[in-house]
């Protein structure tokens, strides 16, 4: 017993630590992180223009680099504040990164919620057209999953751009401000490719349930199908599509970065990407503020499920 | 039915070899030095209208960037370099994965798992920034005390390292999980070894899963440089031009005319000369989309499972007519006395 729970702790530990490993993979392929980040800090602060002088070697460097992943560890158990370098003054990580945080937090967890009710509706409705249709519109959400981000972030705000130059009128602001910050276009743009990703999902989950027996049964009552799709069908693959969310929160991750670079938004991954070079600790704690809430609630809920369904993540993945 | 009769499976396979080699082929007939090239535009008393960049449409079918270069002959050039940087990085992604992949589904059964869980991070961190990290300095801060072709061979190194470990997982654990078979067992009872069993069972089993993996990891290779180029780190090499020497006007121009770079180098015109962007944006699409047809079809073929039909419960059945016996006159009559025809 003690043991399955010693196992279940290590198990549960293990991605957080591999953070640890990507946030300090410079240290491996370079023989000199302290001068890159020195460089780094003089020529951001225009005393530098080039970095002739630097030598630097390429290659394997195994011992600083565990040597780091343990002085990051001991740093952040022991709760003390990381240190980075911005506009020639040494600052304090832990004030600082909060707002940037909280603004990429919201982005994210709105889209999150944005994809999963719109994915429903949209499921829903989708599957109660008539077979044509249905294979038709399936087709269409198949091939806009396929478009790249970037794609979609900048057509939508172009698309803006033209609805302005033709009525004269603005409807959200498409780039961000600090006196008129942007909410919904970026949720919005965020939110396109987890929602056709999770109808693709349900709709598949929802074929599976087509062939079970409670349907068939329900429908020789004279139950209408609509009514067992909504209040049956429905309810039970919602539990399932949950064993998805993993995949949910890595095309959020990865369409945070676009929407924030092309978007303007000093969000997160904005942060990390002006100070990942002179500081690399910052990858590690951004990437872990944004992984270790996702990472409880996906752990949570897989357990919950675990208990209610009687199957574990494995066996579905 | 093989994987090549399917409609989907071959549309996106033509479109992607088509590019490839049209690209190929294009370059060879038309080199960089005979480019279309048109700075200035004249109207028909010979009067100049306007210059570089050009609207598309006009002259050039789609356009002009700011040197005058038309940027269709820049996206048909360049699709050799981006397709062809794509499948030799997935290639040596998926090389790489599914030899450890295999090594490490020979381990004992914690390893295995302890390490899927440890490089399950390596799903969730973002990996443009990750790549960027890694990139950027060797790009930048100390291009001088490396050389042009280590600076290369290095980015495609991170390129490829940094999806190894989420391949090498997938197929361990793909292999264990096959393994745990009931006839495995016999194939032990009966003598076969180690490498006999990954050679004669494994990898037969993992060859559709591979092929998939592949297309997958294109996909992901293609994102990732298009995000790398967003970030002014160009896959084929950085140069700088000035524009205007007066007013420290310094942009980076890429040297070869790949598409994430065109994306990069030319993203901040986006509001006004949008052309420039769009026409390798949507080279990329096309690329992804066929690429998701072909995944879609293979993992239709062999994972019984697709992504977006609807799986029909009903078998077809295939009735063949019978053939019909000729018959001769003779053999009629004999049947038609005795019952048989012999």
């Amino acid at each position: 017993m003690y043991l399955l729970v010693l196992r279940r702790i290590v198990y549960f530990l293990m991605p957080i630590v591999g953070v640890f490993f990507i946030g300090a993979l410079p240290y491996l392929f370079f023989s000199n992180v302290q001068g890159i980040e020195a460089v780094a800090r003089l020529l951001e602060s225009g005393a530098l223009t080039n970095a002739l002088f630097l030598n630097q070697d390429l290659g394997l460097f195994f011992e600083p680099y565990l040597d780091k992943i343990w002085d990051l560890l001991i740093n952040l158990v022991t709760f003390s504040n990381v240190t980075f370098y911005e506009y020639q003054q040494e600052k304090l990580l832990f004030p600082t990164i909060l707002k940037p945080y909280f603004y990429s937090i919201k982005l994210v967890l709105g889209a999150f919620f944005l994809a999963i009710a719109s994915s429903i509706i949209l499921a829903l409705i989708i599957k109660i057209l008539p077979d044509r249709i249905q294979k038709g519109i399936r087709f269409l959400f198949f091939s806009l999953e396929s478009l790249p981000d970037i794609f979609i972030v900048v057509i939508i705000q172009y698309s803006m751009i033209l609805y302005v130059r033709n009525t004269g009128n603005l409807l959200f602001p498409i780039v961000h401000s600090d006196q008129n910050p942007s909410y919904f276009l970026p949720i919005f743009c965020l939110s396109i490719l987890p929602t056709l990703f999770l109808i693709r999902t349900l709709l598949f989950l929802l074929d599976d349930e087509d062939s079970k027996m409670y349907v068939e049964f329900a429908r020789a009552k004279g139950i209408r199908y609509a009514l067992v799709l909504y209040i049956h069908m429905l309810r039970n693959s919602l539990l399932s599509l949950f064993y998805y969310s993993k995949n949910v929160y890595w095309l959020l991750i990865s369409t945070l970065f676009m929407v924030e670079t092309i978007m303007a938004i000093p969000g997160i991954t904005d942060f990390m990407l002006d100070n990942g070079p002179t500081t690399p600790d910052v990858i590690t704690v951004s990437v872990l503020l944004m992984f270790v809430p996702f990472y409880l609630l996906f752990t949570l809920s897989s357990y919950i499920l675990e208990y209610k369904l009687g199957r574990n993540d494995e066996e579905v993945a | 039915m093989s994987v090549w009769r399917s409609p989907l499976f071959l549309s996106g396979f033509l479109i992607i070899v088509s590019l490839f080699l049209g690209s190929i082929i294009y370059s060879h007939f038309v080199p960089n030095e005979k480019q279309p090239v048109m700075q200035i535009r004249f109207d028909e008393q010979k009067q100049p209208i306007d210059s570089a960049p050009l609207a598309p449409f006009k002259e050039m079918p789609f356009g002009t960037d700011r040197f005058g270069v038309s940027i269709l002959h820049k996206v048909i050039d360049g699709a050799k370099y981006t397709l062809g940087f794509a499948f030799l990085i997935a290639f040596a992604r998926l090389f790489f994965g599914t030899l450890l992949g295999l090594i490490l589904s020979q381990l004992p059964k914690p390893v295995l798992r302890i390490s899927s869980k440890l490089f399950e991070s390596f799903y969730y961190a973002p990996a443009t920034i990750v790549a960027y990290l890694l990139i950027y300095p060797v790009l930048q801060i100390f291009t001088w005390s490396v050389p042009k072709e280590q600076q290369t061979i290095f980015s495609m190194m991170i390129l490829i390292l940094i999806a190894v470990p989420t391949v090498m997982v997938t197929v361990a654990n793909e292999t264990s999980k096959f393994l745990e078979n009931e006839f495995i067992s016999s194939v032990k009872v009966l003598g076969g070894g180690r490498i006999h069993k990954l050679r004669k069972h494994v990898l037969p089993y993992l060859k559709p899963r591979l092929s998939i993996l592949y297309s997958q990891q294109l996909i992901a290779t293609l994102l990732l440089a298009a995000h790398l180029g967003i970030l002014q780190v160009f896959i084929g090499g950085t140069d700088f031009v000035t524009l205007d020497p007066l007013e420290n006007n310094t942009v980076p121009v890429a040297m070869i005319n790949e598409w994430s770079s065109m994306i990069g180098a030319n993203y901040y015109q986006i509001r006004g000369d949008r052309w420039i962007v769009f026409a390798p944006l949507a080279g990329f699409a096309v690329t992804i989309l066929a690429l998701n047809f072909m995944v879609e079809a293979m993992k239709r073929q062999y994972l019984a499972k697709g992504a977006y039909t609807k799986r029909s419960r009903k078998v077809r059945k295939v009735k063949a007519p019978l053939q019909v016996k000729k018959l001769s006159q003779e053999q009629f009559d004999r049947i038609m006395k005795t019952g048989t025809d012999n």
